[in-house]
């Protein structure tokens, strides 16, 4: 007490002014600040002593477990979202597929198994070659068909003149022309008198053409 | 029990014990934690920046009370933990702000009546203005030994400085004041 007096008396003496001002600090502190301040000095304190632990991992994960897991994650999230959509099948087969099916793939078998040896029904029933062998086929019976008519129009030939004869057709020829005609085809030897012309035609086989050419 | 209730010696042999130590540090906490921001809110001025200086003081001190040396006392020994904490922050609001030396102070002294936690009247108002504009160990000394009616002593062994040299420097800040308030 003698102190603090003493201690103001000094200081009226050498600052009056400041002697005379209440000796109040002018400052607040937040409401409760200093009933809380306790608490948070020791969390902070907690926090130091945290901070001075070294930041090691001290945990493990398998190879390429790191690498691997966004595409986990993404096939996690598909499959979440998969399983809200109902599994129902939208497609649909014609009327009675399978029951054709079976029978189907059992004709297709046998099918194949033709295959291994030369498959002659299967080539006939391609069209470009079909069209081929009928094209061959009818120029062989063409040909076939005109080497046979031909000789049949030389043996009519043979005919022709005793149907010349017979016919009278000879009486309608002027006898000089043939009696000429022979002449030309050198047969002078054998020069037929008028009167045995027809019988001269018909022994010595001549060609009609002849004759019947200077009509 | 209260920190008070143990002495320097009991208090240093719970927080050295693991399984005491947290008992221990928070009686410290409870003994220490107005007194000390009391006196970190006068060199600092602002709530906010008092409040960030006394987290780091006590958490300077949970760090290194387990190797005090007990050459000192207790309190002592956290007030000089403290100042240096709260001349540091003004150091580095120098620094980050980019302010003149000597400035910081005419800085504070503008934010004082902005300041929501500031419920002086002109006369405080002068005389906070006035305390600033002492040196900065002025301050300090002024407010230690005015405020918190400190001894020199004690003062002395927070600063280490000298006993004489400390009142000659509060002399000199009271002359000032004073001035000060004479002038304006």
């Amino acid at each position: 007490m003698e102190a603090d007096t003493n201690k103001d008396k000094e200081l009226k003496e050498i600052a009056p002014i400041l002697a005379s001002i209440p000796k109040e600090v002018p400052f607040t502190v937040p409401a409760n600040y200093f009933d809380n301040l306790s608490d948070i000095i020791s969390k902070n304190v907690i926090a130091t002593e945290l901070s001075a632990i070294p930041k090691e991992n001290p945990f493990a994960v398998p190879a390429n477990y790191l690498d691997e897991l966004p595409e986990m994650i993404a096939l996690n999230i598909a499959a979440t979202q998969l399983e809200g959509i109902p599994k129902e099948n939208p497609f649909s087969v014609p009327a009675n597929y399978f029951e054709r099916l079976n029978s189907e793939i059992q004709d297709k078998v046998i099918a194949s198994k033709r295959k291994e040896g030369f498959d002659w029904v299967g080539l006939l029933l391609k069209p470009k070659f079909s069209l081929s062998l009928i094209t061959v086929a009818l120029a062989l019976v063409i040909i076939f068909k005109f080497s046979t008519n031909h000789n049949i129009n030389n043996d009519k030939f043979a005919f022709s003149m005793k149907e010349v004869v017979n016919s009278g057709e000879l009486n309608d020829i002027d006898e000089s022309t043939i009696i000429e005609t022979l002449s030309a085809n050198n047969k002078p030897n054998s020069i037929p008198k008028q009167g045995e012309i027809e019988k001269y035609l018909l022994d010595n086989n001549v060609d009609e053409s002849q004759i019947t050419g200077q009509l | 029990m209260a920190a008070e209730d143990y002495s320097d010696k009991e208090l240093l042999e719970k927080f050295r014990n693991p399984e005491t130590q947290h008992y221990a540090f928070n009686l410290l906490v409870k003994q220490y934690s107005k007194r000390i921001y009391w006196h970190v809110r006068k060199i600092v001025i602002d709530h906010d920046d008092a409040n960030d200086v006394v987290q780091n003081t006590f958490v300077k001190i949970w760090k290194n009370l387990g190797e005090f040396r007990e050459d000192s006392q207790l309190f002592t020994w956290i007030y000089r933990i403290a100042t240096n904490e709260a001349l540091s922050f003004l150091k580095q609001k120098k620094t980050k702000f980019m302010i003149p030396f000597g400035d910081v102070e005419y800085e504070l002294s503008n934010n004082l009546t902005a300041d929501t936690h500031f419920n002086g009247d002109h006369i405080q108002l002068k005389l906070q203005r006035a305390v600033l504009t002492l040196p900065e160990k002025q301050r300090l000394v002024f407010n230690m030994k005015y405020y918190d009616d400190l001894k020199y002593e004690e003062i002395a062994e927070i600063l280490k400085l000298t006993v004489g040299g400390l009142k000659a420097s509060y002399h000199h800040a009271v002359k000032k004041i004073e001035k000060y308030l004479l002038e304006h």
